[in-house]
């Protein structure tokens, strides 16, 4: 199952998170945001929901495929959405959606 | 001659109270993330990885949704400049994200700059730009630290003891990730349809890429993220999203 073999982790990490470490910080250092142009700044204010859209699909139904029941997922995801509509507490969607895709996966 | 008074203790006594505060306001994060990184942990230790390799993912990028995709691109044999080249297009996203979060925080010093920089995720930025007003470095630096804990403590877990979890439970657990993500992006959706359309294109041609192409799951990400970016861009007023 290792089919990495040849591939230096570590390295991965390190190189991520140096890359990851400019996109956090850079905004941090900047005081002239406003000087961004208008499209840029639009363009990254809509990103995160087009991100979140794909980030939810197909992933949430394809992360339980080995389970035989990828449907299962819908479950999750609808009570957890219903959970965040009713409360601002991150907690009870997360707990929810836990509870109600494990029952699912109960079923006989 | 005027004797300036001790500022210190005074500063302390409000850095700890705010510390305070935002751990009590990164609560929820703090389990979801722990949960969460169980199914990190595993899934790290079921694709052959040391425990050493696996918490310094989360150690040192602490990105939820980029380290679950490194295993899965890891998993295909992908190559290693590749998959840090998805990393970066993946959490691009931070970057508005970071720039949102420094507005809101007071800084006092220079060094919190680059220091509160590092901890800054999707649910965190959430919580703080939820505040009124500005936040102090040690509210914020609460709201980063606890998260950072969480995921870590998480990881450590999933690779340690997350196989004596029975298997529908592990399963289970991997939702309290897409739970999160739902919980995040709900509100956006709240915001009227060329919001749900923009989410709506993304997930669709993300599902389409990955199911029915041979482009892999870090392109067919950020083909569908930008392409539902780009719809959003011709769909929502300019004033809803001047950035």
């Amino acid at each position: 199952m290792n089919n990495h073999g040849e591939l230096n982790i570590i390295a991965v990490v390190i190189a991520a998170a140096v890359v990851n470490y400019i996109i956090r910080v850079t905004p941090f250092l900047m005081t002239n945001w406003e000087k961004v142009p208008l499209a840029v700044r639009r363009f990254l204010t809509i990103m995160p929901t087009a991100a979140l859209g794909a980030l939810i699909f197909p992933g949430a139904f394809t992360s339980l495929t080995d389970t035989g029941r990828p449907w299962a997922a819908l479950g999750g995801l609808g009570i957890a959405a219903l959970a965040a509509h009713y409360s601002k507490n991150l907690i009870i969607p997360v707990a929810a959606a836990v509870l109600v895709t494990w029952g699912i996966l109960q079923i006989p | 001659m005027a004797v300036k008074k001790p500022e210190r203790p005074v500063d302390a006594a409000a850095g700890s109270r705010d510390f305070k505060r935002g751990l009590k306001d990164a609560l929820p994060i703090i389990f979801g993330y722990f949960s969460a990184s169980i199914a990190f942990g595993l899934l790290a230790r079921n694709s052959s990885l040391s425990l050493w390799e696996t918490q310094s993912f989360s150690l040192f990028t602490f990105t939820g949704a980029a380290q679950f995709m490194a295993l899965n691109l890891i998993n295909s044999g992908v190559s290693g400049p590749q998959i840090v080249l998805a990393y970066g297009l993946l959490n691009l996203r931070y970057m508005l994200m970071s720039a949102a979060v420094a507005k809101k925080v007071n800084f006092t010093r220079f060094f919190q700059r680059p220091l509160l920089a590092f901890g800054v995720t999707d649910e965190n930025f959430a919580v703080t730009t939820s505040n009124e007003g500005q936040v102090s470095p040690a509210y914020q630096g609460a709201v980063e630290l606890g998260p950072w804990v969480g995921w870590n403590l998480g990881t450590l877990s999933g690779w340690l003891f997350g196989s004596i979890l029975p298997e529908s439970l592990s399963a289970a657990m991997v939702a309290s990730l897409y739970a999160l993500f739902i919980a995040l992006l709900l509100p956006d959706l709240k915001k009227g349809m060329p919001w749900i359309l923009t989410a709506a294109l993304a997930a669709g041609v993300n599902t389409v890429l990955n199911l029915w192409s041979s482009l892999g799951s870090g392109w067919s990400f950020v083909i569908a993220m930008m392409t539902g970016t780009i719809l959003g861009m011709f769909l929502i007023p300019t004033d809803k999203a001047a950035g």
